[in-house]
């Protein structure tokens, strides 16, 4: 198709990491303007110069450093301090080093603290250097290095023990029961880290949900740490979590072995095929909208959606929100079941469980077993109610074990929103419920089931 | 076709197991109990009213591969007792209930066999174990385990014989102290004792919870872990470690200076839940002596030469504590490079 476009095994959005076996290309995140495509094949589109350019790439790491807050103005940042800031020291001036000023620092910064405390101390063992802080956070050799600084003599006060204070001149004032201190000299701060600048536009431009304080991962829950909701695109430090600097070494290492790992070949997660129909697709973007892992694109030729086999994992969301039902499952199958006791359960929490205990607790009951439960629409639940005299479950899972983002919470909006239809008709709103379990919960499982068979029962 | 021995059915071995077996190769995976599992075997899910990612649930899926995989052969009730190596290949010299054996043609060694906790070592006081008010964080894993959820809001005396109205967590047992024996930070056990506490106050509300901290340590990826969490929860929180304990017959007094004072001062509790530190594995010197590996000051294990050329690779908190999902990152990575060098390795 488009044969002249350069092909290459990673893009990085930011920072390159060091490797010379996979053919890269470095792109600025403020250059991008758009993402197609989907792991094997993405294709990228950025500003260059005057134009737009593009690049087609397999894997995709965005790789932007934290942005910095420092807590006390007009101090110096402790990333920001090199090698020429001891140089040029004043060895008089005391060197005062201080970490978890508002909020805990990450390990990471407790480290450049350490750091810098014993080159202080090497190039000038006389000088003095206090390091304030909260709580030392450890990493790597943290613990050596603390030692260490310890047997050069660095001070170490704890400042949420006394009371630190520090003046529109940086002076510093600490008082603990046994000591007053009054200090001037040279001040260093471990800054607050923030998300990475340009997440927004990136979480837009790539499709996918952000997590916590806006960092691109919702939840490493794909027992792969630095892997986004979406295949093929990695997230590492300032674009990751406010903790991601601590295992960073190996996350990148991690990254890289995959990215390797994955230009071997990838495989579709499920042997189902969703597709659109673009007959009846009236492009109103729902389906792009809430597909967790990016996995939808408008096919311009069409002028329809189409879901990216590779990217898809099969939560049937897409399917379950399209206003025009043009979304299907290969393999579908229209049985309706008509027993009296109904059950739905996600196969990431509640099939799980199932298998997990000594016997079946499930025998005996019509089993439906779903992706991810958001695919109950409240038509399910009256059609099943009505086809039969009995009881609906559905048991979907404890909140963020939930493999789809918000499934568990979309789940149970609907179920609550049957249950009031039902009141309003005088119906039974007891007759269909909702339960989450994690996926360890055997015991609750089954202690359900005996409570809802019991009430079924009477 | 040769095989890749994995030694350890813990998290990491069959992390690296699944990970080798999905790539085309046959592994023998051996496990010196009758189950995988490991260490993690005993954790139970942490969760209050919401998933405090540890993490636990997301292994499962591992050892179910492991299990269902026809490429992976697993020997349970197994020992490593000696390797011999020769030109391009290991013999193992394994034994289990039967007695010794060899198993040659072995291509590569992953070596996964995990750590110790300080509970499983001589711990000098043994008298103190035998109150029932002291528990070690494992046996409240344990617990959790057995009921294989939360508490549900049932009453501690189902598994405890009584039902403590406050608990006191200690932090940075067995680790950190020279007498000890490991002086470095074990990582995990902030992370999980405050998740338990959150287990605590969710099931017990009404229950006084303290934690005693040298340094309150990241919980992992995405858990805040931070004095105003604590707060939140009403976890009181204590920046030292207790001096001295006292049992006395209503409760125990924990002895401690409270540093911002300078003075002595006392707490008093029904439960004390002792964190424990990670200590490397009981066969780390004969790891060391068989596959050519360095020990840490510590007692961890290092590659004196890179895995590329000894063709041991080491998986998992062999080589330093960490939690499940580094130790999972770790393994997967070890699992890669491997694969790796066996491509370039046909190639040439
Ligand atoms: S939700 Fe349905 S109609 Fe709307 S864009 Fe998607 S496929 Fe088309
Ligand atoms: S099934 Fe889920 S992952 Fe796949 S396209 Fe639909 S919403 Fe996206
Ligand atoms: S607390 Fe742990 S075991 Fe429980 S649902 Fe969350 S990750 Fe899973
Ligand atoms: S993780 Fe916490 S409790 Fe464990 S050794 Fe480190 S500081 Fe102590």
């Amino acid at each position: 198709m488009s044969g002249s476009i350069a092909h290459y095994d990673v893009a990085y959005i930011g920072q390159a990491l060091k490797n010379n076996e996979l053919s890269q290309v470095t792109l600025p995140a403020s250059s991008l303007t758009e993402c197609r495509g989907e792991i094997g094949n993405f294709t990228l589109s950025y500003q260059a110069e005057e134009e737009l350019d593009q690049i087609q790439t397999s894997n995709i790491v965005i790789n932007l450093p934290h942005q910095e807050e420092l807590p006390v103005e007009g101090c110096l940042s402790l990333t920001g301090v090199g090698e020429e800031f001891l140089a040029e020291a004043d060895g008089d001036k005391p060197l005062i080093i201080i970490q978890d000023y508002q909020e805990l620092s990450a390990a990471a910064l407790s480290q450049r603290g350490l750091k810098l405390a014993l080159q202080a101390k090497s190039e000038d063992p006389a000088r003095e250097v206090y390091y304030f802080y909260q709580a030392m956070r450890f990493m790597d050799n943290n613990d050596e290095l603390y030692e260490e600084a310890r047997r050069q003599e660095v001070i170490f006060l704890k400042h949420d023990l006394g009371e630190l204070e520090i003046s529109q001149d940086g002076e510093i004032f600490y008082s603990r029961e046994d000591i007053e201190l009054s200090l001037s000299g040279e001040l260093v701060v471990a800054p607050e880290l923030k998300p990475a600048a340009e997440v927004d536009r990136l979480a837009r431009i790539f499709n996918i949900t952000r997590g916590p304080e806006g960092y691109l991962q919702v939840d490493n829950i794909y027992l792969q740490p630095t892997l986004s909701g979406k295949r093929g695109l990695y997230v590492l430090g300032g674009a990751r979590g406010p903790n991601a600097l601590t295992y960073q070494q190996e996350e990148r290492e991690y990254t890289l072995q995959e990215i390797k790992r994955n230009l071997i070949g990838v495989e579709e997660l499920d042997e189902e095929e969703r597709s659109v129909d673009d007959q009846k697709c009236v492009v109103c973007y729902t389906c792009y909208r809430v597909c967790p892992h990016g996995a939808i694109q408008r096919d311009e030729e069409l002028n329809s959606m189409q879901i990216m086999p590779l990217a898809c994992q099969s939560c049937n969301l897409c399917i379950s929100r399209c206003p025009m039902g043009a979304i299907t499952r290969s393999g579908e199958v229209e049985e309706q079941p008509q027993s009296d006791r109904q059950v739905i359960i996600c196969e990431n929490s509640a099939a799980l469980a199932r298998e997990k205990a000594d016997f079946d607790p499930m025998a005996g009951l019509e089993v439906t077993e779903v992706p991810c439960v958001s695919t109950v629409k409240k038509e399910h639940i009256y059609q099943r109610l009505a086809g039969s005299e009995g009881d609906l479950l559905i048991l979907g899972c404890i909140s963020e074990a939930c493999k789809h983002l918000t499934g568990h919470d979309r789940c149970e909006q609907v179920v609550s929103s049957a249950k009031s239809d039902l009141e309003k008709l005088d119906l039974d709103p007891e007759r269909v419920n909702y339960q989450r379990l994690s996926p360890r919960m055997a015991a609750d499982l089954s202690a359900y089931l005996t409570d809802w068979k019991g009430e079924v029962l009477q | 076709m040769s095989r890749i021995a994995v030694i350890g059915g813990g998290i990491a071995g069959c992390t690296a197991a699944a990970e080798l077996a999905a790539a085309g190769q046959q592994i023998l995976l051996v496990e010196k109990e009758d189950s995988l599992g490991g260490n993690i075997k005993n954790y139970g899910c942490k969760a209050d009213s919401l998933c405090t990612r540890c993490n636990l649930c997301l292994v499962d899926t591992v050892f179910n591969e492991v299990r269902e995989n026809q490429a992976v052969e697993v020997t349970y009730n197994t020992t490593v007792v000696d390797c011999l190596q020769e030109k391009d290949k290991f013999t193992l010299i394994t034994s289990d209930l039967e007695g010794e054996k060899e198993v040659d043609d072995i291509s590569e060694v992953v070596l996964a066999t995990g750590h110790t906790r300080w509970s499983e070592l001589e711990t000098g006081t043994p008298e103190i174990f035998q109150d029932r008010r002291i528990i070690w964080a494992s046996d409240f894993e344990d617990m959790l385990e057995q009921r294989q959820d939360q508490l549900s809001g049932q009453s501690l005396e189902f598994d405890l014989g009584f039902a403590p109205e406050s608990a006191v967590f200690l932090q940075c047992n067995g680790s950190r102290s020279l007498q000890e024996k490991a002086q470095y930070c074990s990582r995990v056990c902030c992370g999980y004792n405050y998740r338990i506490a959150r287990v605590l106050r969710e099931n017990f509300p009404e229950m006084e919870l303290s934690m005693f901290f040298i340094d309150m340590q990241e919980a992992g990826f995405l858990v805040n872990l931070s004095r105003r969490d604590l707060q939140e929860r009403e976890i009181a929180y204590y920046n030292c470690k207790p001096l001295r304990l006292e049992r006395g017959e209503d409760s125990l007094t924990m002895h401690y200076e409270d540093q911002k004072s300078g003075k002595m001062a006392t707490i008093e509790t029904d439960l004390l839940v002792l964190s424990e530190g990670i200590h490397p594995g009981p066969e780390h010197e004969r790891w060391a002596r068989i596959f050519n590996l360095q020990q840490t000051e510590d007692g961890f294990l290092r590659p004196i030469w890179s895995p590329e050329e000894s063709k041991v690779y080491l998986a998992g908190t062999v080589t330093s504590p960490g939690d499940i999902a580094t130790t999972i990152a770790k393994s997967k990575t070890m699992a890669y490079r491997l694969l790796e060098t066996r491509q370039a390795r046909a190639e040439v």
